[in-house]
């Protein structure tokens, strides 16, 4: 028995741009066993997917192996890795949604997949078809039907199915499941971790996630800059990091955790005291959002179809205290983001209330200065680093439109002045604001926005989803920002995720929404120790927590 | 400027030999026509200036008759074909650009319009776009050329000829570039920068000036050089079929329409040194076109 | 999908309507129809008679539907140079267009996919630079230069072909065809490939493009990382995902070539529907314009209608998904 099923020595991938070349993997060596799932882990730019793209040959050009062997079962494979491709090694990637060919049924694309490999005649190919399709849990009728009838996490499964079908000693993983969300991320990594041990198949499997890390792999490797920090069998790794890089990266790894920096809150067994209307920041009463899909009026009565109205948020009622933070977690399509939107003042609720300080946001008949008051107190800090910013315009004019819009400032020094204080308590320089966003990392990037929030001196921030976006050392200094803001200037947070563990560091009080409704609501202690809805319970099994 | 001279795309652009070839050949030409009238050795509309004897002269040979070499010849009725050719590529240039501007103007106006308000204005505009880009560019000029001299007088038909012209190609064109506006609207209009702008309770007006039109200009460049090329040979086509620039203030295409019938008798300059005239303007325009796309296709970032 | 089908088919009704109405007010009141006639001399009662006679003393909209009436019985009213009617104008001369375009799409096709597909999957060949260097001087070169200049070459200094008009043409019926004798053979080769030029360059820059976006895809990697040869992966994944853009776009275009032949013609003196109508918008001969302008708009939203049908037909996401309102 070969001990060593595929390695990697001491490989190199070079990029050659325009302006130079650029090594993103640097002097790699590492070996996979028969029947062990490897996990390759890191932060962006780490260069795990290329490492996992050099095993096949598939290296986006320009980039070239510059250096090194990769070797099969001794044999070397690097000067041609296409023998190898689905019948010794197959690659699994990120994106369901578009890693199926849209024009052809999933079948004939399955009957093609095991033909190359192992020419036989169509009925058996059919036959074992339909056992791929079986094993990945997927109901042998939906054979003729194409991608686009799938689900995402459906859509993987077909996708495991095919680079299984040829039967590969090793499967590359490239994040497999951080397009999923969380119960569908969690099947999909049982399924693949059940299918490669019955089979004996090697896993490759590159992620940034250290929870899936830990629940998935039986040995990691840690990349860095394109090298190899450490790597070792996964318990070990995790709970005794040998290398300072893989500490602070799973120090910084969000686990469950309720925080004694809280405000201590008198609650018992999620009984709420009442608290008189003022020290309330934020209420809402019975939000309801609906969203009218229906085809048009006249190719309705044309061909007798019903309106389509999706009930977005369904009667949602909830309320923040002064100061406190408030968790509000669900999966895609929960209706978070349409909760943010109508709180926000985005978007108008289909029915119900917000309030504010006692002031319903919603008074039909809000005159602009009103509204304008109004937005000054209640900001948003938004997801994407990227998106949020606009590219075109020089930070300094960023930070300083809310603070013109809003007449905040008497004087063009007094401007000056609180742009250069803004950026001061997010941690930039004074020298930043002549330069434009591109000129910034994401973690710094979501610092701009939050100093633009911070520009009006609100009272309440919506987070909606602030550090989903980022590596997850950046995010736990991002969160750190936001909690001593909270505490120098009192804010009051409506903290939106998906992310269990982040919400548990973050938030006195979570609510848990599935669906568009408000299914569980409880003190961040109790949620965790207690949960009582099954939704919530299901969310917590599922979660891939780094539970050392 | 500055920010300019440092920026990604200055780099590859000094880095390109096809993009600056082509940058400098079209700005030669531009100064050529712009200068026409201190360039051209003589003013080739002058009826005065013109002797009849000197018609079918050959490139730098000396007329039979009176001796006077011209650099490119002679046409049938004398003129010197170098300057009809400076003064023709101020016309093909001039009603080109004017066209563009006018499409352009258009394009993101309209385009701003319908993927920022979206819904019936939207679709109306989208329409309306669909049926002109049924017919193709060229047919729909010649219509309003037709129209606008079916309703003009005789007498003022030669005159605003140039007008017409441009108003029929700047009309024809303005829909890609109102597309390429709008589907780049649609795209910014969600990102989270433009849902920062609403909750400052900025108007809609200023966020369609101030945030979003400033990141939907840079495809719109593109289009537009390409729609220049393309506005430029339209003009020439037109004015090649006699339904476009008049021989009293020839084009380009007008003199290679002249050219034409006069191969068969052997006089083949006065119909290819307007034509390599053509060919290097509309081609450089398009090398240049293609070189600022590729550039600008942030999928290479 | 019927929903789908429906909606098409009502949306080019309503673009014809458009366009006939377009037609109409160009017909009706562009110039005027009883100077053109008469010419300026006739007197006021003959002006009167005239027009009864024409109908335009009715209200717009009859006179609107009769035009759309007369239209649709192929009658379009007299020419204003040589009093012939519009009608047997056009089907002389339709017949030299339609084999021109025939020429010259077929052309266009066959050697732009080819080529097309050839740059996309040989990138840095010497012959794929070479071709594309070469398209884009297609591009930049007017049709009509193209056309002037292949007269120059072949038929001014080489003198293999000629250099106007169809040469020999039989009479089928109501057709005539010059597919069947050696000098309408000839005559068809440098106006198709003038006309067929300019398409086949599109033609091709898309192919390529558009397959050169699909060869990026990840479905296409997956399908690599599976273990497909690359022929399979070229011709079975990314070609028909090439194709379904590229029938839709090049299908619209060759619809324009009718249009585009108007150029062609006039350079080659070739007897088509395309030279009648530049001849009618210089001497403003109304019926003549308007009548082409129906006809040719009305092919265009036909072509346009089957183009979308088509698409529907080949790709199967559209095909499910209910459109709700879409802009």
């Amino acid at each position: 028995m070969v001990e060593k099923l595929l390695e990697l020595k001491h490989i190199s991938v070079t990029f050659k741009t325009r302006r130079g070349s650029f090594k993103a993997v640097d002097d790699l060596s590492l070996d996979l066993k028969e029947g062990e799932i490897l996990g390759i882990v890191g932060e962006s730019g780490a260069g795990k997917s290329i490492t996992g793209a050099a095993i096949l040959g598939l290296i986006p050009s320009p980039g070239k192996l510059s250096s090194g062997t990769i070797s099969f079962k001794g044999q070397r494979i690097d000067l041609n890795p296409k023998l190898m491709r689905g019948s010794k090694i197959s690659m699994i990637f990120q994106d369901p949604l578009v890693s199926l060919n849209p024009l052809r049924r999933i079948g004939d694309q399955l009957i093609e997949t095991i033909q190359t490999h192992s020419p036989c005649s169509s009925a058996e190919a059919f036959k074992r078809a339909i056992k791929s399709l079986e094993e990945v849990g997927i109901d042998p009728s939906r054979f003729d039907a194409y991608p686009h009838t799938f689900s995402g996490g459906m859509r993987q499964r077909v996708v495991i199915a095919l680079a299984l079908a040829p039967g590969p000693a090793v499967i590359v993983a490239d994040e497999p499941t951080t397009s999923l969300d969380v119960s569908n991320q969690d099947q999909v990594l049982k399924l693949l971790k059940k299918l490669c041990k019955e089979k004996k198949t090697s896993v490759i499997l590159v992620t940034h996630d250290m929870g899936v890390i830990f629940q998935t792999t039986d040995r990691v490797a840690v990349l860095y800059g394109g090298r190899l920090v450490e790597i070792g069998v996964t318990r070990e790794v995790l709970k005794n990091p040998t290398h300072s890089y893989t500490q602070s990266l799973v120090q910084s790894t969000p686990k469950i955790e309720v925080g004694s920096f809280k405000k201590p809150t008198d609650q018992l067994d999620g009984f709420q005291p009442k608290i008189d209307e003022q020290s309330k920041a934020l209420v809402a009463e019975k939000l309801t959002r609906e969203f009218d899909l229906s085809p048009a009026w006249f190719f309705r009565k044309l061909s007798f179809q019903k309106q389509k109205r999706v009930l977005a948020v369904d009667s949602v009622s909830f309320s923040i205290n002064k100061g406190e933070t408030y968790g509000l977690v669900g999966d895609s399509g929960s209706g978070k983001s349409t909760i943010a939107k109508m709180v926000v003042g985005l978007l108008k609720p289909s029915s119900g209330a917000i309030t504010f300080n006692g002031k319903n946001l919603n008074g039909s008949d809000l005159s602009h200065r009103e509204s304008q008051k109004i937005r000054q107190r209640i900001q948003m800090v938004f997801q994407s680093p990227y998106a949020s910013l606009n590219p075109r315009w020089k930070i300094g004019d960023i930070l300083l439109e809310p603070i013109r819009v809003f007449g905040l400032s008497s004087s063009i020094e007094d401007e000056h002045k609180r742009i250069f204080e803004l950026l001061d308590q997010v941690g930039l320089s004074k020298s930043d604001v002549q330069k434009y966003p591109h000129e910034f990392s994401g973690g710094q990037r979501q610092r701009i926005s939050i100093a633009r929030a911070l520009a009006s001196k609100p009272d309440v921030i919506i987070c909606d989803e602030p550090t989903s976006a980022l590596d997850v050392s950046i995010q736990a200094q991002v969160l750190n920002l936001l909690r001593e803001l909270q505490r120098e200037f009192s804010l009051t947070y409506l903290f939106i995720t998906h992310d269990l563990a982040v919400v548990s560091s973050m938030a006195n009080n979570i609510g848990v929404l599935n669906k568009g409704r408000l299914i569980e609501e409880q003190s961040s202690e109790m949620l965790f120790s207690k949960p009582q809805h099954e939704h919530t319970k299901m969310l917590l099994a599922a979660a891939p927590i780094l539970d050392i | 400027m500055d920010r300019f001279l440092h920026s990604d795309l200055f780099y590859d652009f000094v880095r390109s030999p096809i993009a600056v070839i082509s940058f400098v050949l079209v700005s030669t030409l531009i100064l050529l026509a712009v200068f026409a009238n201190f360039i051209a050795p003589t003013n080739p509309f002058d009826p005065a200036s013109l002797n009849l004897m000197n018609g079918f002269t050959a490139p730098l040979e000396p007329n039979a008759f009176t001796g006077e070499v011209f650099l490119m010849g002679t046409d049938d009725q004398g003129r010197d074909l170098f300057s009809a050719i400076l003064f023709g590529l101020r016309v093909s240039l001039f009603v080109g650009l004017m066209a563009v501007a006018l499409a352009t103007g258009i394009g993101v106006f309209l385009g701003l319009l319908a993927g920022y308000i979206g819904g019936w204005l939207d679709s109306l505009i989208m329409r309306l776009a669909d049926i002109q880009m049924t017919f193709p560019s060229i047919l729909i000029a010649m219509l309003i050329y037709g129209v606008a001299r079916g309703v003009l007088p005789p007498a003022l038909r030669d005159e605003m000829a140039i007008s017409v012209l441009i108003l029929s190609i700047g009309l024809s064109e303005w829909v890609s570039i109102a597309r390429t506006v709008r589907s780049s609207t649609l795209v910014e209009k969600e990102k989270e920068y433009v849902a920062a702008a609403r909750l400052i309770g900025l108007n809609h007006f200023r966020i369609m000036l101030r945030h979003i039109l400033p990141n939907v200009l840079s495809p719109v460049l593109v289009i537009a050089t390409i729609t220049l090329a393309l506005a430029i040979i339209a003009e020439a086509t037109l004015s090649f079929l006699g339904v476009g620039a008049p021989p009293t203030k020839p084009s380009l295409g007008t003199l290679i329409r002249v050219g034409q019938d006069f191969l068969f008798s052997g006089e083949w300059w006065i119909l290819l040194f307007p034509a390599i005239t053509l060919l290097l303007l509309a081609l450089s325009v398009n090398l240049f076109g293609d070189w600022l796309r590729d550039t600008l296709n942030p999928r290479l970032k | 999908m019927i929903l789908i089908v429906l909606r098409r088919l009502i949306q080019s009704i309503v673009v014809l309507f458009l366009v006939a109405l377009i037609s109409f007010l160009i017909f009706r009141f562009v110039g005027n129809p009883v100077d053109n006639l008469l010419g300026q001399e006739a007197t006021v009662q003959q002006r009167a008679d005239l027009e009864e006679a024409l109908g335009l003393n009715q209200p717009i909209y009859e006179q609107y539907i009769s035009f759309v009436w007369n239209a649709l019985r192929f009658d379009f009213g007299n020419s204003y140079r040589g009093a012939l009617p519009v009608a047997e104008l056009i089907s002389s001369r339709l017949p030299a267009t339609l084999e021109l375009a025939l020429v010259s799409a077929l052309f266009a096709v066959f050697v732009g996919v080819t080529t097309g597909v050839y740059t996309a999957i040989r990138r840095n060949s010497f012959l794929s630079k070479l071709i594309l260097s070469v398209s884009l001087i297609g591009v930049s070169l007017p049709t009509f230069l193209i056309g002037v200049l292949l007269i120059w070459i072949f038929a001014v200094e080489l003198r293999w072909l000629p250099s106007f008009g169809r040469g020999e043409v039989i009479q089928i019926g109501w057709w005539s065809t010059g597919f069947l004798t050696v000098t309408g053979l000839k005559s068809l080769i440098l106006p198709g490939i003038t006309l067929g030029l300019y398409q086949l360059t599109l033609i091709m820059r898309l192919t390529r493009s558009e397959m050169l976006e699909v060869l990026n895809q990840d479905y296409i990697r997956f399908v690599r990382a599976l273990g497909l040869s690359d022929r399979k992966v070229h011709f079975n994944h990314a070609l028909p995902n090439t194709l379904v853009p590229v029938i839709t776009i090049a299908g619209l275009q060759l619809g324009s070539i009718v249009a585009f032949a108007i150029i062609t013609e006039t350079v080659f003196q070739w007897p088509g529907v395309g030279l009648l109508f530049i001849n009618s918008v210089y001497f403003v001969d109304i019926p003549v314009m308007s009548a082409y302008l129906l006809l040719v708009g009305g092919l265009f939203v036909i072509i346009n209608l089957i183009v979308d049908l088509l698409y529907l037909a080949i790709d199967p996401r559209i095909r499910d998904n209910q459109l709700m309102g879409e802009a």
